[in-house]
Protein backbone atom coordinates (compact mmCIF):
# COMPACT_ATOMS: atom_id res chain seq x y z
CA UNK A 1 0.00 0.00 0.00
CA UNK A 2 2.41 2.51 -1.21
CA UNK A 3 1.42 5.29 -2.08
CA UNK A 4 2.96 8.61 -3.35
CA UNK A 5 0.95 10.75 -1.84
CA UNK A 6 1.00 9.14 1.61
CA UNK A 7 4.75 8.93 1.71
CA UNK A 8 4.93 13.23 0.61
CA UNK A 9 2.42 13.82 3.17
CA UNK A 10 4.47 11.86 5.76
CA UNK A 11 7.51 13.83 5.21
CA UNK A 12 6.13 16.99 4.68
CA UNK A 13 7.12 17.98 8.23
CA UNK A 14 10.54 17.73 7.22
CA UNK A 15 12.17 20.66 4.90
CA UNK A 16 12.97 18.77 1.59
CA UNK A 17 17.39 19.18 2.29
CA UNK A 18 17.77 19.83 -1.52
CA UNK A 19 15.94 23.42 -1.29
CA UNK A 20 17.98 24.39 1.76
CA UNK A 21 21.38 22.70 0.87
CA UNK A 22 23.65 26.17 0.76
CA UNK A 23 23.57 27.47 4.33
CA UNK A 24 23.86 31.31 4.08
CA UNK A 25 22.59 34.49 5.09
CA UNK A 26 20.48 34.22 2.11
CA UNK A 27 18.83 31.16 3.82
CA UNK A 28 18.21 33.04 7.06
CA UNK A 29 14.86 35.01 6.73
CA UNK A 30 15.24 38.74 8.12
CA UNK A 31 12.61 38.51 11.21
CA UNK A 32 15.16 35.58 12.53
CA UNK A 33 18.17 37.60 13.13
CA UNK A 34 16.64 40.50 14.72
CA UNK A 35 15.11 40.83 18.30
CA UNK A 36 11.21 40.42 17.85
CA UNK A 37 9.11 41.86 19.45
CA UNK A 38 5.50 40.50 20.43
CA UNK A 39 2.98 42.69 19.37
CA UNK A 40 0.15 40.89 21.26
CA UNK A 41 2.20 40.31 24.36
CA UNK A 42 4.09 43.94 24.32
CA UNK A 43 7.52 43.00 24.87
CA UNK A 44 10.77 41.04 23.49
CA UNK A 45 10.56 37.34 22.30
CA UNK A 46 13.24 34.54 22.68
CA UNK A 47 14.64 33.60 19.74
CA UNK A 48 12.82 29.65 19.69
CA UNK A 49 15.76 28.31 17.29
CA UNK A 50 18.35 29.27 19.69
CA UNK A 51 16.38 27.79 22.59
CA UNK A 52 16.20 25.00 20.28
CA UNK A 53 20.22 24.56 19.19
CA UNK A 54 22.25 26.26 22.10
CA UNK A 55 22.05 25.73 26.22
CA UNK A 56 22.71 28.46 27.95
CA UNK A 57 24.69 27.48 31.54
CA UNK A 58 24.61 29.71 34.78
CA UNK A 59 27.89 31.04 34.63
CA UNK A 60 26.97 32.84 30.98
CA UNK A 61 28.44 30.09 29.21
CA UNK A 62 26.74 29.15 25.87
CA UNK A 63 27.31 26.00 25.03
CA UNK A 64 26.02 23.98 21.65
CA UNK A 65 26.43 20.33 20.07
CA UNK A 66 29.13 20.24 16.62
CA UNK A 67 27.35 21.53 13.73
CA UNK A 68 27.31 18.61 10.87
CA UNK A 69 28.09 16.13 13.30
CA UNK A 70 26.07 14.09 11.48
CA UNK A 71 27.44 14.23 7.76
CA UNK A 72 29.59 11.57 5.91
CA UNK A 73 30.88 10.57 9.05
CA UNK A 74 31.92 7.25 7.32
CA UNK A 75 33.96 9.13 5.31
CA UNK A 76 35.92 11.32 8.55
CA UNK A 77 38.72 10.08 10.75
CA UNK A 78 38.36 8.37 14.49
CA UNK A 79 39.35 11.68 15.88
CA UNK A 80 36.77 13.32 14.09
CA UNK A 81 34.10 10.57 15.17
CA UNK A 82 35.11 11.32 18.86
CA UNK A 83 35.61 15.13 19.33
CA UNK A 84 32.42 16.11 16.62
CA UNK A 85 30.26 14.43 19.49
CA UNK A 86 31.23 17.20 22.05
CA UNK A 87 29.42 20.11 22.95
CA UNK A 88 31.12 23.29 22.37
CA UNK A 89 32.00 26.45 24.22
CA UNK A 90 31.33 29.81 22.25
CA UNK A 91 33.23 32.53 21.91
CA UNK A 92 32.46 35.75 24.29
CA UNK A 93 31.18 37.95 21.06
CA UNK A 94 28.84 34.84 20.16
CA UNK A 95 27.26 34.40 23.91
CA UNK A 96 26.57 38.53 23.56
CA UNK A 97 24.27 37.47 21.12
CA UNK A 98 22.61 35.02 22.39
CA UNK A 99 22.05 36.75 25.31
CA UNK A 100 20.55 39.81 23.28
CA UNK A 101 18.35 37.56 21.72
CA UNK A 102 16.82 36.09 25.46
CA UNK A 103 14.62 37.45 27.54
CA UNK A 104 15.66 37.92 30.93
CA UNK A 105 14.06 35.07 31.97
CA UNK A 106 15.92 33.09 30.42
CA UNK A 107 19.24 34.96 31.40
CA UNK A 108 17.95 34.46 35.12
CA UNK A 109 20.13 31.25 36.97
CA UNK A 110 18.23 27.55 36.98
CA UNK A 111 18.25 25.59 39.47
CA UNK A 112 17.04 21.71 38.71
CA UNK A 113 17.21 18.62 40.55
CA UNK A 114 19.18 15.85 38.92
CA UNK A 115 20.67 18.26 36.73
CA UNK A 116 23.70 16.73 34.92
CA UNK A 117 25.03 20.18 34.21
CA UNK A 118 25.00 21.16 37.87
CA UNK A 119 28.86 20.56 38.31
CA UNK A 120 29.33 23.64 35.47
CA UNK A 121 27.19 26.29 36.41
CA UNK A 122 29.97 27.94 38.46
CA UNK A 123 33.97 28.84 37.33
CA UNK A 124 36.84 27.94 39.02
CA UNK A 125 39.80 29.55 39.59
CA UNK A 126 39.19 31.62 37.26
CA UNK A 127 40.77 35.55 37.67
CA UNK A 128 38.89 37.60 35.44
CA UNK A 129 36.91 40.65 36.44
CA UNK A 130 33.65 40.03 38.48
CA UNK A 131 31.52 42.87 37.49
CA UNK A 132 30.70 44.04 34.89
CA UNK A 133 30.52 47.48 33.39
CA UNK A 134 27.21 48.24 35.03
CA UNK A 135 29.41 46.68 38.22
CA UNK A 136 26.44 43.79 38.44
CA UNK A 137 28.46 40.33 39.42
CA UNK A 138 29.00 38.74 36.16
CA UNK A 139 29.50 34.80 37.15
CA UNK A 140 28.02 35.54 40.48
CA UNK A 141 24.46 34.94 42.37
CA UNK A 142 22.90 38.14 43.68
CA UNK A 143 24.47 39.33 47.29
CA UNK A 144 21.52 38.29 50.22
CA UNK A 145 22.83 40.16 53.49
CA UNK A 146 25.12 37.53 55.08
CA UNK A 147 28.19 37.35 57.39
CA UNK A 148 31.33 36.46 55.95
CA UNK A 149 31.92 33.25 57.36
CA UNK A 150 29.04 31.39 56.23
CA UNK A 151 28.88 33.13 52.57
CA UNK A 152 32.40 31.62 52.76
CA UNK A 153 31.64 27.96 53.34
CA UNK A 154 28.66 28.01 51.63
CA UNK A 155 28.55 30.08 48.54
CA UNK A 156 32.41 30.54 47.73
CA UNK A 157 31.55 29.63 43.93
CA UNK A 158 28.40 30.71 43.38
CA UNK B 1 28.44 45.14 6.11
CA UNK B 2 25.70 44.00 8.21
CA UNK B 3 23.68 40.35 8.03
CA UNK B 4 20.65 42.37 6.44
CA UNK B 5 23.15 44.26 3.92
CA UNK B 6 24.52 40.49 2.81
CA UNK B 7 21.15 39.26 2.27
CA UNK B 8 19.82 42.53 0.28
CA UNK B 9 22.81 40.99 -1.98
CA UNK B 10 20.59 38.27 -3.36
CA UNK B 11 17.21 38.68 -5.02
CA UNK B 12 14.09 38.14 -2.67
CA UNK B 13 12.94 35.04 -5.34
CA UNK B 14 15.82 33.13 -3.47
CA UNK B 15 15.51 34.04 -0.51
CA UNK B 16 14.02 31.40 1.71
CA UNK B 17 11.07 32.38 3.70
CA UNK B 18 11.33 30.74 6.69
CA UNK B 19 13.99 29.15 8.52
CA UNK B 20 15.13 25.66 8.06
CA UNK B 21 14.04 24.02 11.21
CA UNK B 22 15.40 21.09 13.25
CA UNK B 23 14.95 18.13 12.03
CA UNK B 24 12.03 16.64 13.27
CA UNK B 25 12.25 12.92 13.73
CA UNK B 26 10.30 11.77 10.50
CA UNK B 27 12.03 8.12 10.74
CA UNK B 28 9.40 6.46 13.60
CA UNK B 29 6.28 7.69 11.29
CA UNK B 30 8.24 6.05 7.87
CA UNK B 31 8.27 3.17 10.24
CA UNK B 32 5.12 2.87 11.27
CA UNK B 33 3.81 3.26 7.84
CA UNK B 34 5.51 0.58 6.10
CA UNK B 35 6.75 -1.69 9.04
CA UNK B 36 9.76 -2.11 10.84
CA UNK B 37 12.52 -3.38 8.20
CA UNK B 38 12.17 0.10 5.76
CA UNK B 39 15.17 1.36 6.94
CA UNK B 40 16.73 -2.37 7.81
CA UNK B 41 20.45 -2.34 5.66
CA UNK B 42 20.09 -4.83 2.70
CA UNK B 43 21.89 -7.88 3.64
CA UNK B 44 21.94 -10.17 0.56
CA UNK B 45 23.83 -7.65 -1.33
CA UNK B 46 27.60 -6.12 -1.04
CA UNK B 47 26.66 -2.54 0.03
CA UNK B 48 29.92 -0.75 0.92
CA UNK B 49 32.21 -2.51 -1.76
CA UNK B 50 33.77 0.96 -2.16
CA UNK B 51 34.71 1.69 1.65
CA UNK B 52 35.74 -1.88 1.72
CA UNK B 53 38.33 -1.79 -0.82
CA UNK B 54 40.02 1.42 0.62
CA UNK B 55 40.61 -0.64 4.26
CA UNK B 56 44.33 -0.49 4.46
CA UNK B 57 45.86 -3.38 6.10
CA UNK B 58 47.64 -3.06 9.38
CA UNK B 59 51.12 -2.08 8.37
CA UNK B 60 53.43 -4.58 9.68
CA UNK B 61 57.45 -2.57 10.85
CA UNK B 62 60.48 -4.30 11.08
CA UNK B 63 61.44 -4.54 14.97
CA UNK B 64 64.35 -1.84 15.43
CA UNK B 65 67.66 -2.79 16.75
CA UNK B 66 68.61 -1.05 19.56
CA UNK B 67 72.10 0.05 20.07
CA UNK B 68 72.86 1.59 23.66
CA UNK B 69 75.23 4.73 22.63
CA UNK B 70 77.11 4.32 25.78
CA UNK B 71 77.89 0.57 24.75
CA UNK B 72 78.66 0.51 22.03
CA UNK B 73 82.10 1.04 21.89
CA UNK B 74 83.08 -1.80 24.25
CA UNK B 75 84.44 -4.65 23.20
CA UNK B 76 82.07 -7.65 24.09
CA UNK B 77 84.41 -9.54 26.62
CA UNK B 78 84.50 -6.15 28.13
CA UNK B 79 80.79 -5.53 28.30
CA UNK B 80 80.32 -9.23 29.71
CA UNK B 81 82.58 -8.51 32.71
CA UNK B 82 80.51 -7.89 35.68
CA UNK B 83 82.50 -5.72 37.71
CA UNK B 84 81.98 -7.21 40.88
CA UNK B 85 82.09 -5.26 44.28
CA UNK B 86 83.55 -8.01 47.56
CA UNK B 87 80.61 -8.39 49.37
CA UNK B 88 81.75 -8.51 53.24
CA UNK B 89 80.50 -11.32 55.03
CA UNK B 90 80.17 -9.98 58.54
CA UNK B 91 78.50 -13.24 60.02
CA UNK B 92 79.67 -17.06 60.63
CA UNK B 93 80.79 -19.25 57.84
CA UNK B 94 78.24 -21.09 56.39
CA UNK B 95 77.07 -24.47 57.94
CA UNK B 96 78.47 -27.77 56.21
CA UNK B 97 75.27 -29.27 54.44
CA UNK B 98 74.42 -32.68 54.61
CA UNK B 99 75.62 -34.47 51.28
CA UNK B 100 72.77 -35.41 49.31
CA UNK B 101 72.61 -39.45 48.47
CA UNK B 102 73.57 -39.77 45.04
CA UNK B 103 70.76 -40.43 42.62
CA UNK B 104 71.21 -44.20 40.92
CA UNK B 105 70.06 -44.37 37.48
CA UNK B 106 67.44 -46.60 38.30
CA UNK B 107 65.85 -44.10 40.91
CA UNK B 108 66.15 -41.38 37.91
CA UNK B 109 63.93 -43.28 35.48
CA UNK B 110 61.54 -44.14 38.64
CA UNK B 111 61.18 -39.90 39.29
CA UNK B 112 60.95 -38.60 35.64
CA UNK B 113 58.14 -41.33 35.19
CA UNK B 114 56.90 -39.53 38.40
CA UNK B 115 56.78 -36.63 37.43
CA UNK B 116 55.55 -37.43 33.60
CA UNK B 117 52.16 -38.54 35.76
CA UNK B 118 52.34 -35.75 37.64
CA UNK B 119 52.35 -38.12 40.34
CA UNK B 120 55.73 -36.57 41.51
CA UNK B 121 55.25 -34.98 45.44
CA UNK B 122 58.03 -32.55 46.64
CA UNK B 123 57.49 -31.67 50.45
CA UNK B 124 58.10 -27.78 50.44
CA UNK B 125 58.99 -27.97 54.17
CA UNK B 126 62.15 -29.91 53.55
CA UNK B 127 63.42 -27.65 50.86
CA UNK B 128 66.28 -25.42 51.59
CA UNK B 129 64.66 -22.17 51.57
CA UNK B 130 67.27 -19.81 52.35
CA UNK B 131 68.61 -17.32 49.91
CA UNK B 132 70.32 -14.54 50.57
CA UNK B 133 69.06 -13.16 47.39
CA UNK B 134 66.09 -12.14 48.40
CA UNK B 135 67.34 -10.04 51.08
CA UNK B 136 69.54 -8.48 48.80
CA UNK B 137 66.93 -7.80 46.38
CA UNK B 138 64.69 -6.12 49.06
CA UNK B 139 68.41 -4.46 49.95
CA UNK B 140 67.49 -5.83 53.78
CA UNK B 141 71.00 -5.86 54.77
CA UNK B 142 72.09 -2.35 52.92
CA UNK B 143 69.59 -0.06 54.81
CA UNK B 144 70.23 -2.09 58.58
CA UNK B 145 74.20 -2.67 57.80
CA UNK B 146 75.17 -0.46 55.38
CA UNK B 147 76.79 -1.48 51.44
CA UNK B 148 77.89 -4.54 50.31
CA UNK B 149 77.71 -6.48 53.94
CA UNK B 150 75.87 -9.91 54.28
CA UNK B 151 75.90 -12.55 56.64
CA UNK B 152 74.64 -16.33 56.31
CA UNK B 153 71.64 -18.41 58.45
CA UNK B 154 73.66 -20.17 60.21
CA UNK B 155 71.06 -20.70 63.37
CA UNK B 156 67.75 -21.75 63.07
CA UNK B 157 65.16 -19.39 63.80
CA UNK B 158 61.32 -19.62 64.14
CA UNK B 159 59.54 -16.79 64.37
CA UNK B 160 55.14 -17.36 64.45
CA UNK B 161 52.75 -15.05 65.32
CA UNK B 162 49.38 -16.19 66.83
CA UNK B 163 50.93 -20.23 66.20
CA UNK B 164 50.89 -20.50 62.78
CA UNK B 165 51.59 -16.92 60.80
CA UNK B 166 55.46 -18.03 60.71
CA UNK B 167 57.81 -15.20 59.26
CA UNK B 168 59.98 -16.75 56.14
CA UNK B 169 61.91 -14.06 54.37
CA UNK B 170 59.59 -11.35 52.71
CA UNK B 171 56.54 -13.00 53.43
CA UNK B 172 52.97 -10.86 53.45
CA UNK B 173 51.15 -10.72 57.10
CA UNK B 174 48.56 -8.59 57.93
CA UNK B 175 49.23 -5.93 60.46
CA UNK B 176 46.28 -7.81 62.53
CA UNK B 177 48.51 -10.67 63.12
CA UNK B 178 50.90 -8.78 64.48
CA UNK B 179 48.80 -7.85 67.46
CA UNK B 180 50.86 -9.76 70.07
CA UNK B 181 54.49 -10.40 70.33
CA UNK B 182 55.48 -13.82 68.06
CA UNK B 183 56.60 -17.20 69.27
CA UNK B 184 60.35 -17.22 69.13
CA UNK B 185 62.32 -20.26 69.15
CA UNK B 186 66.23 -20.78 68.89
CA UNK B 187 68.50 -23.09 67.80
CA UNK B 188 70.72 -24.23 70.39
CA UNK B 189 74.33 -23.97 69.31
CA UNK B 190 76.71 -23.25 71.97
CA UNK B 191 78.67 -25.99 73.22
CA UNK B 192 77.53 -27.01 76.68
CA UNK B 193 75.11 -23.98 77.38
CA UNK B 194 77.82 -21.19 76.55
CA UNK B 195 77.11 -18.31 75.17
CA UNK B 196 73.77 -15.67 74.64
CA UNK B 197 71.54 -14.77 71.98
CA UNK B 198 69.86 -11.23 71.40
CA UNK B 199 66.93 -10.72 68.73
CA UNK B 200 66.27 -7.49 67.44
CA UNK B 201 63.13 -6.78 65.80
CA UNK B 202 63.01 -3.53 63.32
CA UNK B 203 60.85 -1.85 61.02
CA UNK B 204 63.21 -0.55 58.04
CA UNK B 205 60.45 1.85 56.96
CA UNK B 206 58.56 2.86 59.81
CA UNK B 207 60.93 6.04 60.70
CA UNK B 208 58.33 9.03 60.38
CA UNK B 209 60.84 10.79 61.90
CA UNK B 210 63.63 13.34 60.58
CA UNK B 211 65.87 11.89 62.74
CA UNK B 212 68.13 8.82 61.00
CA UNK B 213 67.17 5.43 62.12
CA UNK B 214 65.22 2.58 62.26
CA UNK B 215 62.46 1.95 64.06
CA UNK B 216 62.73 -0.98 67.06
CA UNK B 217 59.87 -2.50 67.84
CA UNK B 218 61.72 -4.95 70.25
CA UNK B 219 64.71 -5.93 71.71
CA UNK B 220 65.24 -9.09 73.88
CA UNK B 221 68.94 -9.03 74.82
CA UNK B 222 71.10 -11.97 76.66
CA UNK B 223 69.32 -14.90 75.85
CA UNK B 224 71.41 -17.80 77.64
CA UNK B 225 71.55 -20.64 75.09
CA UNK B 226 69.20 -23.24 74.82
CA UNK B 227 66.49 -21.04 76.87
CA UNK B 228 63.28 -19.52 76.04
CA UNK B 229 62.95 -15.76 75.21
CA UNK B 230 61.53 -15.53 78.64
CA UNK B 231 65.13 -15.82 80.29
CA UNK B 232 66.44 -13.01 78.47
CA UNK B 233 66.38 -9.16 79.21
CA UNK B 234 63.77 -6.75 77.90
CA UNK B 235 65.45 -4.24 76.70
CA UNK B 236 63.01 -2.93 74.20
CA UNK B 237 59.16 -3.75 74.93
CA UNK B 238 56.93 -5.46 72.35
CA UNK B 239 55.10 -2.74 69.81
CA UNK B 240 53.55 -4.13 66.68
CA UNK B 241 54.54 -2.71 63.33
CA UNK B 242 52.57 0.61 62.66
CA UNK B 243 52.65 1.31 58.64
CA UNK B 244 51.17 4.53 58.55
CA UNK B 245 48.05 4.47 56.08
CA UNK B 246 49.56 4.90 52.89
CA UNK B 247 53.16 3.90 53.24
CA UNK B 248 52.70 0.61 51.27
CA UNK B 249 54.70 -2.15 52.55
CA UNK B 250 57.02 -1.91 55.25
CA UNK B 251 60.13 -4.55 55.95
CA UNK B 252 59.66 -5.59 59.48
CA UNK B 253 63.17 -7.78 59.73
CA UNK B 254 64.17 -9.89 62.97
CA UNK B 255 67.67 -10.23 63.49
CA UNK B 256 69.70 -12.73 65.81
CA UNK B 257 73.01 -11.74 67.36
CA UNK B 258 75.43 -14.16 68.81
CA UNK B 259 78.06 -13.38 71.82
CA UNK B 260 80.15 -15.21 74.92
CA UNK B 261 79.23 -12.83 77.14
CA UNK B 262 76.27 -10.17 78.33
CA UNK B 263 75.97 -6.69 76.48
CA UNK B 264 74.67 -3.95 77.84
CA UNK B 265 72.96 -2.04 75.08
CA UNK B 266 72.62 1.59 77.04
CA UNK B 267 69.54 2.15 74.58
CA UNK B 268 66.85 4.20 77.08
CA UNK B 269 63.81 2.12 77.83
CA UNK B 270 61.46 4.95 76.59
CA UNK B 271 58.64 3.09 74.45
CA UNK B 272 57.14 6.50 72.28
CA UNK B 273 58.02 6.71 68.63
CA UNK B 274 60.46 9.07 68.57
CA UNK B 275 62.64 6.96 71.46
CA UNK B 276 62.81 3.83 69.65
CA UNK B 277 64.03 5.35 66.77
CA UNK B 278 67.94 3.77 66.55
CA UNK B 279 70.61 3.45 63.90
CA UNK B 280 71.01 -0.35 63.49
CA UNK B 281 74.64 -0.12 61.71
CA UNK B 282 75.93 2.58 64.71
CA UNK B 283 74.08 0.38 67.22
CA UNK B 284 75.73 -2.38 65.67
CA UNK B 285 79.26 -0.90 65.58
CA UNK B 286 79.46 0.16 68.92
CA UNK B 287 79.51 -3.47 70.13
CA UNK B 288 80.57 -4.86 66.66
CA UNK B 289 83.32 -6.67 69.17
CA UNK B 290 80.99 -8.93 70.99
CA UNK B 291 78.06 -8.98 68.70
CA UNK B 292 77.90 -11.53 65.48
CA UNK B 293 74.61 -11.52 63.44
CA UNK B 294 73.71 -15.26 62.79
CA UNK B 295 70.12 -15.29 61.69
CA UNK B 296 67.51 -13.37 59.70
CA UNK B 297 64.31 -13.52 58.86
CA UNK B 298 61.71 -10.54 57.61
CA UNK B 299 58.05 -10.32 56.80
CA UNK B 300 56.07 -7.37 54.98
CA UNK B 301 53.08 -5.79 56.37
CA UNK B 302 50.78 -3.01 55.17
CA UNK B 303 48.36 -0.62 56.88
CA UNK B 304 45.58 -2.21 58.76
CA UNK B 305 42.82 -1.20 61.38
CA UNK B 306 44.76 -2.51 64.18
CA UNK B 307 47.18 -0.06 63.22
CA UNK B 308 44.62 2.82 63.63
CA UNK B 309 43.48 1.27 67.57
CA UNK B 310 47.55 0.84 68.26
CA UNK B 311 48.34 4.29 67.68
CA UNK B 312 44.85 5.31 69.25
CA UNK B 313 46.00 3.43 72.39
CA UNK B 314 49.13 4.96 72.72
CA UNK B 315 47.42 8.30 72.30
CA UNK B 316 48.18 9.45 68.91
CA UNK B 317 46.15 10.13 65.75
CA UNK B 318 46.59 7.93 62.57
CA UNK B 319 48.69 9.75 59.73
CA UNK B 320 47.50 9.77 56.66
CA UNK B 321 50.11 10.33 53.82
CA UNK B 322 49.49 10.41 50.43
CA UNK B 323 51.59 11.07 47.28
CA UNK B 324 51.49 14.57 45.98
CA UNK B 325 51.17 14.38 41.98
CA UNK B 326 52.57 16.70 39.89
CA UNK B 327 50.20 19.50 38.77
CA UNK B 328 48.91 18.62 35.55
CA UNK B 329 49.83 20.82 32.68
CA UNK B 330 47.32 22.57 31.48
CA UNK B 331 47.01 26.03 29.73
CA UNK B 332 45.94 29.32 31.30
CA UNK B 333 41.94 29.19 31.87
CA UNK B 334 40.30 31.72 29.88
CA UNK B 335 36.52 32.82 30.47
CA UNK B 336 35.80 32.44 27.31
CA UNK B 337 37.97 30.16 24.69
CA UNK B 338 38.68 31.54 21.54
CA UNK B 339 38.57 28.49 19.91
CA UNK B 340 35.55 25.97 20.84
CA UNK B 341 36.12 23.54 23.43
CA UNK B 342 34.74 20.59 24.85
CA UNK B 343 32.88 22.86 27.40
CA UNK B 344 32.69 19.27 30.37
CA UNK B 345 36.34 18.89 29.70
CA UNK B 346 37.42 21.97 29.98
CA UNK B 347 35.52 23.23 33.00
CA UNK B 348 36.87 20.36 34.35
CA UNK B 349 40.15 20.75 33.68
CA UNK B 350 40.44 23.58 36.07
CA UNK B 351 38.41 22.27 38.76
CA UNK B 352 40.03 20.81 42.12
CA UNK B 353 40.38 17.14 41.06
CA UNK B 354 39.59 16.24 44.77
CA UNK B 355 36.40 17.78 44.70
CA UNK B 356 35.56 15.91 41.50
CA UNK B 357 36.41 12.42 42.92
CA UNK B 358 34.24 14.13 45.88
CA UNK B 359 31.42 14.66 43.25
CA UNK B 360 31.57 11.04 42.19
CA UNK B 361 32.04 9.57 45.59
CA UNK B 362 28.89 11.47 46.44
CA UNK B 363 27.11 10.36 43.60
CA UNK B 364 27.70 6.59 44.40
CA UNK B 365 26.68 6.59 47.68
CA UNK B 366 22.97 8.19 46.45
CA UNK B 367 23.05 5.14 43.89
CA UNK B 368 24.76 2.35 45.80
CA UNK B 369 23.81 0.70 48.70
CA UNK B 370 26.93 0.60 51.14
CA UNK B 371 26.74 -3.44 51.57
CA UNK B 372 26.50 -4.01 48.20
CA UNK B 373 29.39 -1.93 46.43
CA UNK B 374 30.48 -4.47 43.91
CA UNK B 375 30.96 -3.54 40.76
CA UNK B 376 28.59 -4.58 38.09
CA UNK B 377 28.89 -6.88 35.55
CA UNK B 378 28.21 -5.13 32.57
CA UNK B 379 29.43 -1.52 32.34
CA UNK B 380 26.16 0.21 30.67
CA UNK B 381 23.33 -3.13 29.67
CA UNK B 382 21.37 0.11 28.38
CA UNK B 383 23.43 1.23 25.68
CA UNK B 384 21.44 1.34 22.76
CA UNK B 385 18.74 3.24 24.58
CA UNK B 386 21.33 5.39 26.23
CA UNK B 387 23.10 5.90 23.25
CA UNK B 388 19.96 7.75 21.01
CA UNK B 389 19.29 9.52 24.08
CA UNK B 390 21.65 11.04 26.45
CA UNK B 391 24.32 13.87 25.01
CA UNK B 392 27.77 11.71 24.55
CA UNK B 393 29.61 13.31 27.11
CA UNK B 394 26.98 12.20 29.51
CA UNK B 395 26.98 8.89 28.39
CA UNK B 396 30.71 8.53 28.47
CA UNK B 397 30.52 8.83 32.12
CA UNK B 398 28.43 5.98 32.22
CA UNK B 399 30.81 3.86 30.16
CA UNK B 400 34.06 5.13 31.79
CA UNK B 401 35.84 2.42 34.41
CA UNK B 402 38.87 4.22 33.93
CA UNK B 403 39.74 7.74 34.89
CA UNK B 404 37.37 9.83 37.51
CA UNK B 405 34.77 6.72 37.02
CA UNK B 406 36.95 4.65 38.69
CA UNK B 407 36.48 6.25 41.90
CA UNK B 408 33.38 4.70 41.61
CA UNK B 409 33.45 1.39 42.75
CA UNK B 410 37.58 1.40 44.08
CA UNK B 411 37.54 4.35 46.60
CA UNK B 412 38.43 3.78 49.97
CA UNK B 413 36.23 4.93 52.42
Amino acid sequence: MFTKAALSSLCASRQAPISVAARGIANIPAHEYHIRFDQRVGRKRPAQDVLDRFKRLNNGMWIHAHPGRHKLRYMKDETWQKTSLYYETCTKEQCEILDKLMTPYWLRPKHYPNDPYSAYHVRHNINSPRVDDRGNFVRERKKVLMDDSTSQRFFKDC
Amino acid sequence: MSAAQYARLVPKKYRSRTLPKVDRPWRPRVIAWAGPAAFYPNRFYEIDKWYKARIDKPEKLPEMHIIDPANHMKSLSELMKNPEIDQINIGFKKREEVVKVEKSAEDRVELERKSRHMQLKIDISSLASENLQVYRHFRVFDDLFGENVFFENVQKLDVAFQDHHLVHSGNMLTAETTVSPPEISIESVGKGGSGFNTILMVNLDGNATEAPGELIHWLVSNIPDGEGIQKGEEVMKYLQPLPFYGTGYHRVAFVLFRHSEKVDFKIGGGSSLEERVHSISDLYKSHESQLTPSAIRFFQTSYDKSVKTALHSLGLKSPLYEYEYRQALKPAQREFPEKPQPFDLYLDMYRDPKEVEKDILEKRLAEVKLDHVEEPEWIDPNWVENKKTLPAWQHDRILERRGVGHAKYHNDL
